[in-house]
């Protein structure tokens, strides 16, 4: 995973030229505090999700449907659907989408 | 009927969500599932391949990775990019790897054949050696990989096919033109290795219900308007918007830019209303004028945030 931070310069300085960073794990000590809250959970995620009685990610309809709108957008591309109906689909993922519920897809 | 009620059972494909509200957890560590992703999704979906920063001048060039596929971007002479798949026609060597200039062209290091900087084949050593059929022009330039420019990156579609990128990423790219996107500039460039799949990284960026447990820090007392409006004190929110500033900008290398913080320290006395809804209203647009006034002294290209506030309200 890449972030990049962007900002404003006054017009004609460039800024420096940026160097391609060399990947730190997810638990190194320079990662800033945020990310590192997040990524503490996400090792924990991906062995949680083997359990035996564990079957899928229970969603809240109301604000997770930024999670449920993007993983049936990947649906569209894996069941090789045809972009006019995978445009409408990018179209309400390509929102803001903490605080979204699950939308209609047409698909 | 609400849509989490809906089945769906139309797509054919492995792990499928047919409950909108339910994911499959096979999903994340299936390998024919991660294989129909490699075939079918990222085979054809608009991908940011580097910042034009890391290609400023015309005929800089930078390599970009996804899966096997390994993708020359090229800076060009109008200011935009093109792309190139990065394989001699000959026997598949990659060409270059990391960035630098191809100004006199692309070499490749096996047998020195040459490539322009738009990929044409412009040498093949004892050519006389090989038959007809091996020879055929067109046939020896590096191929074209769909490219354009938005934003200040170079995006790349190995789908020839695909829609233009514009249309693939609205309505974002409305939202974020508004912004002067193409008037950013890299500042800081981190990678991280997640051990989970992308998915996972993805989605932990999807949604803010996780914010209360992960992050208990951004969750400020003081910053939301007090049931009983008579107990609202604008020193104790102007404390508390200045903490949130400052931990939202500590936390991630500036995600409020130290800039933007110090503005705002800077109004840390502004006089407010007694009314919380107004106060926050009006801290809101003082922050924001300043912000705007800051940059625009020191020639920087920024938007009137309040006008955005007002366009985004009337969405």
């Amino acid at each position: 995973m890449e972030i990049w931070s962007l900002t404003r310069f006054p017009e004609g300085s460039q800024g420096e030229k940026p160097v391609p960073p060399e990947p730190w794990a997810h638990d190194d000590p320079r990662v800033p505090p945020i990310p590192t809250q997040d990524f503490s959970n996400l090792p924990r995620q991906q062995r949680g999700l083997h359990a035996k009685s564990y079957e899928y990610l229970r969603l809240s309809e109301g604000i997770e449907g930024g999670v449920a709108n993007f993983e049936r957008t990947v649906d569209g591309f894996l069941a090789g659907l045809p972009y006019e109906q995978l445009l409408p689909a990018l179209r309400q993922i390509n929102l803001n989408p903490l605080e979204r519920p699950v939308v209609d897809l047409g698909f | 009927m609400a849509i989490t009620d809906q089945r769906r059972s139309r797509i054919p494909v492995p792990f499928a969500v047919e409950i909108p509200d339910r994911i499959p957890k096979e999903r994340f560590y299936d390998p024919g599932f991660f294989q129909q992703e490699v075939d079918l999704l990222w085979s054809r979906t608009w991908q940011m391949a580097c910042r034009l920063e890391e290609i400023p001048q015309p005929d800089d060039f930078t390599e970009y990775q996804i899966l096997d596929q390994s993708i020359i971007v090229v800076r060009t002479e109008d200011g935009g990019a093109r792309a190139l798949q990065n394989a001699c026609r000959h026997r598949g060597v990659r060409v270059v790897e990391g960035s630098g200039t191809c100004e006199n062209g692309f070499v490749c290091p096996f047998h020195g054949w040459c490539y322009a900087a738009d990929g044409t084949n412009t040498f093949v050593s004892k050519a006389r050696t090989f038959s007809e059929h091996n020879l055929h022009s067109g046939d020896l330039d590096l191929t074209p990989v769909r490219c354009e420019v938005w934003g200040g990156c170079a995006w790349i579609n190995l789908d020839d096919g695909a829609p233009p990128l514009r249309e693939c990423i609205e309505p974002f790219a409305t939202t974020l033109d508004a912004w002067k996107m193409e008037s950013l500039r890299s500042e800081w460039w981190y990678s991280f290795r997640l051990p989970v799949n992308w998915k996972l990284a993805e989605e932990a960026f999807l949604e803010q219900y996780h914010v209360i447990e992960t992050h208990p820090q951004l969750v400020i007392p003081g910053r939301f308007p007090p049931r009983d409006p008579t107990t609202f004190d604008p020193r104790t929110f102007v404390e508390s918007e200045l903490h949130y500033l400052h931990t939202m900008s500590d936390g991630m290398a500036g995600m409020v830019h130290a800039n933007d913080v110090a503005i705002a320290e800077g109004l840390r006395d502004l006089e407010l209303p007694a009314d919380p809804v107004l106060a926050m209203a009006t801290w809101q647009r003082r922050l924001n004028d300043a912000v705007v006034e800051w940059h625009r002294g020191r020639g920087c290209d920024i938007p009137d945030l309040n006008e955005l506030e007002e366009v985004r309200k009337r969405r």
